[in-house]
């Protein structure tokens, strides 16, 4: 566990680097590496037949991928905005978005991984399919709301799993992603997909609805985990732990 | 004459692309395809896919690979305009409302993200590692353009060579590497891949100053947005930089602009004049010019054909641009 937890932390210092612009970081916020979808990629990928090295490349890339998704998300349509028109802060924010897209294709072409490109490509157009539907607020219930939210935040990780012909990894990553997204909703431990897209927490039955809806999540979970290959140990650990915290 | 005139003859294969285009952006939801379609629709020159078909047919050309490659430049370029409109705050471009205006800045955030994730996609059907090589790379450069250009936003103390890295980043570049994937799609040698790549870089240099220059002598009608909007948003072009060099106009213009509230297009008229009258449009189009002759002797050792023909024909019309 120590070794997994250090050498996390070695790639996640690569992903800064990568990312790291002087100008930028004088205007906006350095962009957040969410811990839990750095541990996922990285699991996905440990056991796989993959060198060291490829297997960092595949893990930072996707990272940018997720990294500008995030910060183009923090683009809206704001209140704050000045007389001279937009602020700096949602310009750089634009900026930052598209440099951090840039750089997952210069990454990938460097190693000659046209079909890695390709496969992130397809995410992005999915994940862009998908919050348009979402910001729109285009659900008819719940449990359809949930859905769109599920692909929002499981898509670059299934079809990384899809890419390395890891088929049965796709349910629990889809559970495991929404679960994470619920219970951050639920106890308001940072900004969410649902936040993002002015979906309010305060409203009584959509909170209620998620309290079961996060019970009945955390069954299938178990139950998803449990049918897992051993070769995935890490992620069932981890998995376990994160129920058992929800738990309490 | 127009710069469509120069190679009115590639009208099939451009049709083709256009078609392509129309095709790729067809996204699942109406709010993404309407706008892309709208943006699409709303025009431009494609000069990168002529490019792209210009360069293509100096060698073996290979339709299926041309068409894939200038649909993806162009498809970058437009992503790359609807993020500068959010930038911006754009109303208009081209004369039409900009998807910024018409929905909001996060319509505009996932249409330009839908069209280059398009754009990768499409690419990607290409296995040659030198395309993308050389296009991630200058995507890359592009989006570091754009970042320069709002950290130079309002610096007076620029200098004319952070003018030209800025927009060889912003403009050139794009040029140049449709100028290159012609010609590597086509088979050309080492050699002639660089030149076309000069070409490029030469051409879009030039093509930038003159968009410069032109912001300050058109009509808004022949703009499709305000005369002296660059200046209004602090960006500084070759005008500004060679009407500065006059230390009376430097201080006004750092004047008017300590309070950049106050700033608004009609308080620019008096700028405008004042930026032709200092000579500065003539040492523009001068700076140009020199770029220009670069681009038409970079290719003199490239075969007589009907493409380079038009290659130097666009040259010479990129020199005589007036909106």
């Amino acid at each position: 566990m120590h070794n997994i937890s250090s050498e996390l932390e070695k790639i996640k210092t690569d992903i800064e680097d990568e990312v790291h612009y002087k100008y930028l970081e004088k205007y906006i916020q350095k962009p957040k590496i969410e811990q839990e979808k750095l541990f996922l990629i990285y699991s996905i990928l440990l056991n796989h037949n993959i060198s060291f090295s490829k297997k960092n490349n595949y893990i930072i890339t996707t990272m940018l991928v997720q990294l500008a998704l995030d910060t183009h998300d923090l683009v809206n349509n704001d209140e704050t905005v000045d007389q001279s028109g937009v602020t700096i802060e949602q310009q750089l924010n634009v900026l930052a978005g598209d440099y951090y897209s840039s750089l997952y294709y210069l990454f990938l072409s460097k190693i000659e991984e046209q079909r890695l490109i390709h496969t992130l490509a397809v995410a992005i157009r999915e994940i862009n399919e998908a919050k348009i539907k979402l910001y729109y607020h285009e659900f008819k219930s719940f449990e359809e709301l949930l859905d769109i939210v599920k692909k929002i935040e499981s898509t670059l990780y299934t079809h990384i799993a899809l890419f390395i012909d890891e088929s049965t990894l796709v349910p629990f990553i889809e559970e495991w992603l929404l679960l994470i997204t619920l219970s951050k909703l639920k106890y308001k431990k940072e900004p969410t997909i649902f936040d993002k897209m002015y979906i309010s927490s305060n409203d009584t039955d959509f909170m209620n609805f998620i309290d079961t809806q996060m019970e009945q999540q955390m069954r299938q979970l178990r139950e998803i985990t449990s049918q897992l290959p051993e070769r995935y140990i890490s992620l069932k650990n981890h998995s376990e732990i994160f129920l058992n915290k929800l738990v309490k | 004459m127009k710069l469509a005139k120069t190679y009115s003859y590639l009208k099939k294969e451009l049709h083709i692309i256009e078609k392509a285009l129309g095709t790729v952006i067809q996204a699942e939801h109406p709010v993404l395809r309407t706008a892309s379609t709208q943006l699409l629709k709303a025009g431009g020159k494609r000069i990168r896919p002529v490019f792209v078909l210009l360069t293509g047919k100096l060698g073996h050309f290979n339709v299926e690979q041309i068409k894939t490659i200038a649909v993806s430049l162009e498809l970058i370029h437009m992503a790359t305009l609807v993020h500068d409109d959010v930038i911006d705050d754009a109303e208009l471009r081209r004369g039409h409302p900009t998807i910024k205006h018409q929905y909001d800045n996060r319509v505009a955030m996932y249409t330009g993200d839908y069209m280059l994730a398009r754009a990768l996609e499409s690419i990607t059907s290409i296995k040659d590692p030198a395309i993308h090589n050389s296009l991630s790379k200058a995507l890359v450069e592009v989006c570091i353009g754009e970042i320069e250009q709002m950290k130079y936003k309002y610096d007076w103390n620029q200098n004319l060579r952070t003018y030209l890295r800025r927009i060889k980043r912003k403009t050139a570049l794009l040029i140049a590497t449709s100028c290159q994937l012609g010609a590597l799609s086509a088979g050309l040698n080492q050699s002639e891949v660089r030149k076309l790549y000069k070409y490029g870089y030469y051409i879009g240099m030039s093509y930038q100053i003159i968009d410069d220059i032109l912001d300050f002598t058109s009509t808004p009608k022949e703009l499709g947005k305000p005369a002296g909007n660059d200046l209004c948003q602090g960006n500084i072009t070759l005008p500004v930089l060679f009407a500065m060099r006059d230390e009376t106009f430097k201080k006004q213009l750092k004047n008017l602009f300590e309070d950049k509230d106050k700033i608004t297009l009609n308080n620019m008229d008096y700028y405008i004049e004042k930026i032709k009258d200092l000579g500065a449009i003539e040492a523009s189009y001068y700076v140009s010019e020199l770029y220009l002759n670069k681009a038409l002797n970079i290719i003199q050792d490239i075969p007589e054909s009907t493409s380079k023909r038009t290659l130097e024909n666009i040259a010479h019309y990129i020199g005589k641009r007036r909106s």
